[in-house]
């Protein structure tokens, strides 16, 4: 749980600083981390594969407990 | 359909051949009894519900959550899920252990880690108080000693007495699929449904393709309504109220911690792992008593912009006699003189004594279904 520094230009810096109110950050850290969680968020989900034999055993299950036709 | 929490979706269900390998370990490895709330634990870890999590948490990240409510690898996750045990216990403890339910094993638990943690800090983390009026606080004190972390392997299921709605993510994402819902939006309750509720409900349904209702089955407080009341007057509500192709329920077997905001996180994860794309959060979710501002357990999810699901924040509603039908501040100009508060305390006080609610306040079918019930509560 340590922390790391990172380099940003100093332009990049004060327009996020001008800027602070309407992306609803506190500080240009918070900013930082918080664009590349939720950009990390998108990138490393993966979507479910659930193979097709497994998924019409699913089904033949919920079908017996009345959720699908 | 939406990615698990933390993108993987976990299942460590010992399958025939290793169920057999493991249980021949028995009588070499140590064992502890764990309570009905702990069993939920581990089932919801092993089916996925707690996706990432594959055990009871580790040092670091149970530091990490306490702090940041965020895993060590900051992935967010605002509730610690651990496992105590007491000291002479946690001595015996090596490499891995068996966890026993009502005598019966039902997990293997590789053991990474014992440690000890302050149970202060672990309260006020979590519930943001210290006070014993909190039934959470009051938990936490009572815990063991020592805290062990460690991956688990399922090895039987914990019993319901609702087998019908018990369903894991894997098969909620598939229901979804089935479905055709792209966009599913979960509500999580504790109570039987007021029109209040199936306001919310419908409101958050007519934006997205599917509802998705989990009444809460595990341990109440005295004087919530008792979990086969709450089942069966949603039944009610579903066969008068809700099309099938577009509701559906099943039951979240796990204790309410009342942890009010840092739960709301919680409860959108577990929502995220079955598959929802949007979840409710009223008024004072998951609170008790004054613990917490109102809409605390909104506001928090702005701390979480990663969090992948989207909330989605509710108001209090009301019924109006002007306006004729449930709603809120925001759209209804009437006076107070007009309104008819959906006060659970008062909804509660005319169930007990066997009378049914005003048509405004509950559906007569519903209201029926409780009366039925000699005793509707805990």
């Amino acid at each position: 749980m340590g922390e790391r520094e990172v380099k940003i230009p100093e332009g990049l810096y004060k327009l996020i600083e001008e800027h602070l109110e309407e992306l609803g950050a506190k500080s240009v850290e918070e900013f930082v981390v918080n664009a590349a969680r939720v950009a990390l968020q998108e990138t490393t989900n993966r979507k479910l594969e659930i193979d097709e034999k497994e998924k019409e055993e699913i089904k033949r299950r919920l079908r017996e407990l009345g959720y699908i036709d | 359909m939406i990615a698990p929490h933390g993108g993987r979706l976990i299942e460590r269900i010992a399958g025939k051949k290793e169920k057999e390998d493991l249980l021949s370990l028995r009588g070499k490895y140590p064992e502890i009894e764990i309570s009905r709330e702990l069993a939920f634990e581990v089932e919801n870890i092993a089916i996925g519900l707690f996706s990432p999590l594959e055990g009871f948490l580790g040092k670091e990240d149970f530091h990490s959550v306490l702090k940041r409510g965020r895993l060590a690898s900051d992935i967010p996750w605002t509730i610690p899920i651990v496992l105590d045990v007491d000291k002479e216990k946690a001595q015996e403890i090596g490499e891995g252990l068996f966890l026993l339910y009502e005598g019966k094993p039902i997990a293997w638990m590789e053991v990474q880690e014992k440690f000890t943690y302050d149970k202060d800090e672990m309260a006020y983390s979590v519930y943001g108080t210290l006070s014993e009026e909190h039934p959470g606080v009051v938990k936490v004190k009572s815990m063991k000693d020592i805290l062990v972390g460690g991956k688990i392997t399922l090895l039987n299921h914990v019993s319901s007495p609702f087998p019908k709605y018990k369903l894991t993510p894997k098969e909620t994402r598939v229901l979804f699929e089935t479905k055709g819902w792209r966009r599913v939006v979960g509500f999580q309750t504790r109570n039987v449904p007021h029109l209040g509720h199936e306001y919310i409900q419908k409101t958050a349904l007519t934006f997205v393709d599917g509802l998705f209702i989990n009444p809460v089955i595990g341990k109440k407080k005295k004087g919530d309504f008792k979990d086969e009341v709450i089942i069966k007057a949603y039944e009610a509500l579903f066969k008068y109220y809700y099309l099938p192709e577009t509701a559906t329920m099943a039951i979240l077997q796990m204790e309410m911690r009342y942890a009010g905001p840092r739960e709301a996180i919680h409860h959108a994860i577990i929502r995220k792992n079955y598959g929802c794309t949007h979840f409710i959060v009223g008024r004072d979710h998951a609170g008790v008593g004054n613990f917490y501002s109102p809409y605390a357990a909104q506001e928090i999810f702005d701390d979480y912009p990663d969090l992948g699901i989207i909330p989605l924040f509710f108001r209090s509603f009301f019924y109006c006699k002007k306006c004729g039908g449930v709603v809120n501040e925001k759209v209804c100009p009437h006076e107070e003189e007009h309104r008819i508060s959906f006060s659970g305390t008062k909804i509660r006080a005319l169930l007990m004594e066997g009378k049914i609610p005003p048509a405004e306040l509950m559906r007569p079918e519903v209201a029926k279904v409780i009366t039925e019930f000699n005793n509707p509560f805990v």
